[in-house]
């Protein structure tokens, strides 16, 4: 008798803990994106696609989609009080984000747009592709907040598209961030073809002339206006303009080398790590897998060529008030877009294709980093729109 | 010269005036009135009488007291919302109810005047100072269990009379955000949020630019000056740019490269050939901290 209570016992708590085991809870839309994630990490190390990025977004995503048992745990990414839900803080309320911009700031060098301001504009134009993403999303019938938060993949700017995404639509965050370093990665298919459906061999093998010499002072001067400027005209855009041109400013003061190399160095590499994985983790299959993701990573591609094109076109329009020697290339045109500098690199190999001797990557960083700014600032005006 | 002037002056007035609105924009708002409350809202006192609700649009507590509440517009002062009341701190986005009933004894948010339930209304707030209005309000005469204020908490633009009587609560109740529930109703297309949205992008680097080439230019200037001074050139004659040629940018980025890099031609380190020693010692070897397998005969 006590001998069958013990076993029905011993039995019973076999059983309890097999029910919580993640065999007994997965579902197919686990493995589906337990899949997912190995091709992610394989992208990764195989292809050395974003490699900073992608390991931890697919480790991220492994850690995510392990099934457990609904009980309680604290456990899971949304229980609150759960170590990964204190991680996942920083997406949610997205202060990651801005750190990571704090990074990128004591990272660029914005002598080429100081030398060259009217590069600015270029960085301008190119964010149109957030906006006609924005009036597609909304055709397909999307919300206003979520067509924003979509939209704002064609910034090119995983950080920024964090951000928006986890203010406005929270509950597409991971498709967004997924499809918007996806896109960044895939910048080198993408974008070669609309340049060279959009230009001539004319245009292509336009010589620009070389950027003057920066000198210190106006490298400092440059993110102090830059702040006031633009959270003068964009309030909302503090938290990344404000953290990016602060960076910015610590590398360039040439006094604060130290927090410079933290900012760039250990800290960017602590919370990238920390916002890749937790932005993988949070695709849950049941949050993940559903036909939004599919028309979100659609609507991502189609942000990406418009805003490539959008900087191209804007180039070739600029041109004609432009006087013979001060032309641009078209060709740096795509660099408006915030991938930095893998745009600018495109802009660069094509234009070395053709002509050998026509070296454009300086003047491409230009725009680029113009389309940093302009993200921003186009994510500040989205935010400051619909966030009330 | 004289167009950077204009061009430092421009952007100081835009500033200035930037700056005026943003204050101005941040300040409290009445949001809701209802001057005929006959089957509403009932207050502490089990009364029933005509009520205002303030507004804080900002992201940042406001603490009213000390400013001023009235119903006529020639005399500001009318009522001083006394300090010292927890009530008159209004959280970010929430609202403080004011009741119109010409008793003030019952608390700081009843005020010394009432509403006219048959005509219009004049409601203003008024700073500390007695003289800036910060907000003021026509109510349009309201019929019974009626209210009037703005259809989206906090913008002015959207006053109208109201579908429901919420005091205390959000006007507008759906499931959106009221700014995404007006751009719903009123960009379906997202051509009114591309045209703001890219114009606003546009301005803010087109003040990027114009600023830098305004500095460039003052830059350069100031370069040329020491160019000349160093030179030992008089005022007024231009003194040519030296051109250095890409290879000379080439050699120092590639000296400056294998400086960061410390690769270097001469090694500040002797390399040698020493014989590594392995000393044996018991006390680290396994064999005597092991029991040793007992081993059949």
């Amino acid at each position: 008798m006590g001998d069958n209570s013990f076993l029905h016992f011993l039995g019973g708590n076999i059983m309890e803990f097999l029910s919580y085991t993640g065999f007994a809870n997965v579902e197919i839309g686990n493995l589906f994106m337990i899949l997912v994630g190995f091709f992610f990490m394989w992208l990764a190390v195989s292809k050395e696609f974003e490699p900073m990025l992608l390991i931890p977004i697919g480790f991220g995503i492994l850690l995510g989609n392990i099934p457990f048992k609904d009980a309680g745990l604290e456990i899971g990414l949304y229980e609150e009080g759960s170590v990964l839900n204190i991680l996942y803080d920083g997406v949610a309320r997205g202060w990651y984000p801005p750190l990571i911009f704090l990074g990128i700031g004591a990272m660029t060098d914005f002598s080429s747009i100081i030398a060259n301001p009217k590069l600015m504009l270029v960085g301008a134009a190119a964010q149109f592709g957030i906006f006609a993403a924005y009036a597609i999303a909304l055709g397909l019938g999307f919300d206003p907040n979520q067509a924003a938060s979509i939209g704002i993949i064609g910034g090119a700017d995983g950080p920024t598209a964090i951000l928006l995404s986890s203010k406005l639509a929270p509950n597409l965050m991971g498709a967004i961030a997924i499809s918007a370093y996806s896109y960044m990665a895939l910048v080198p298919v993408l974008q070669p073809p609309v340049m060279r459906a959009l230009t001539t061999h004319q245009e292509r093998t336009i010589k620009m002339k070389a950027p003057r010499v920066v000198s210190q002072t106006e490298k400092i001067i440059f993110p102090i206006v830059g702040v006031l400027l633009t959270c003068f005209i964009v309030p909302t855009g503090l938290p990344l303009l404000g953290m990016l041109f602060l960076g910015n400013l610590l590398k360039e003061s040439g006094v604060t080398r130290r927090l410079a190399e933290t900012a760039k160095g250990p800290m960017i590499d602590i919370v990238t790590i920390l916002l890749g994985t937790m932005v993988g983790a949070s695709t849950q299959a049941k949050y993940f897998l559903t036909g939004d993701s599919l028309l979100i990573f659609a609507i991502g591609a189609f942000s990406f060529i418009i805003a490539t094109a959008s900087g191209v076109c804007f180039v070739k329009i600029f041109n004609l008030f432009l006087k013979d020697g001060n032309k641009i290339n078209p060709l740096i045109g795509n660099a408006g877009v915030s991938a930095v500098p893998h745009s600018a690199r495109i802009s660069q190999k094509l234009g070395l294709e053709y002509d050998p001797s026509n070296y454009l990557l300086m003047h491409a960083m230009g725009p680029n980093v113009a389309g940093v700014i302009g993200s921003a600032v186009a994510a500040g005006v989205l935010l400051g729109f619909l966030i009330k | 010269m004289q167009n950077i002037k204009k061009g430092l002056l421009f952007i100081i007035a835009v500033f200035i005036g930037v700056a005026g609105y943003s204050q101005r924009a941040s300040s409290l708002i009445i949001n809701e009135v209802q001057t005929n409350n006959v089957n509403g809202l009932i207050n502490k006192n089990g009364e029933r009488v005509a009520w205002f609700e303030v507004y804080n649009p900002t992201a940042a507590p406001v603490n009213i007291s000390g400013c001023y509440l009235t119903n006529d517009s020639l005399n500001l002062k009318k009522y001083r919302i006394i300090k010292g009341d927890h009530l008159t701190k209004i959280e970010p986005h929430q609202r403080l109810l004011f009741y119109c009933n010409s008793d003030t004894r019952n608390g700081v948010d009843y005020t010394n005047f009432g509403l006219v339930d048959s005509t219009a209304n004049y409601l203003a707030i008024v700073s500390a100072n007695g003289l800036d209005i910060i907000d003021e309000v026509k109510v349009p005469a309201l019929g019974e269990d009626i209210s009037w204020g703005c259809i989206y908490d906090g913008d002015k633009a959207s006053r109208a009379t109201l579908s429901h009587v919420t005091p205390n609560a959000l006007n507008y109740i759906g499931s959106e955000s009221s700014a995404e529930q007006k751009f719903k109703e009123n960009d379906q297309y997202g051509i009114g949020m591309a045209l703001t949205a890219m114009s606003v992008v546009f301005t803010a680097l087109l003040c990027l630019f114009i600023s830098f080439k305004i500095i460039g230019k003052i830059a350069i200037r100031i370069t040329a000056a020491r160019a000349r001074r160093a030179a030992g050139v008089p005022k007024g004659t231009k003194v040519e740019p030296v051109e250095t040629s890409g290879e000379v940018y080439a050699a120092i980025a590639l000296a400056l490269s294998l400086h960061e890099d410390n690769d270097h031609d001469y090694e500040e380190t002797v390399l040698t050939m020493k014989k590594v020693e392995k000393r044996y010692s018991p006390w680290s070897s396994k064999i005597y901290n092991l029991r040793e397998t007992p081993k059949k005969n």
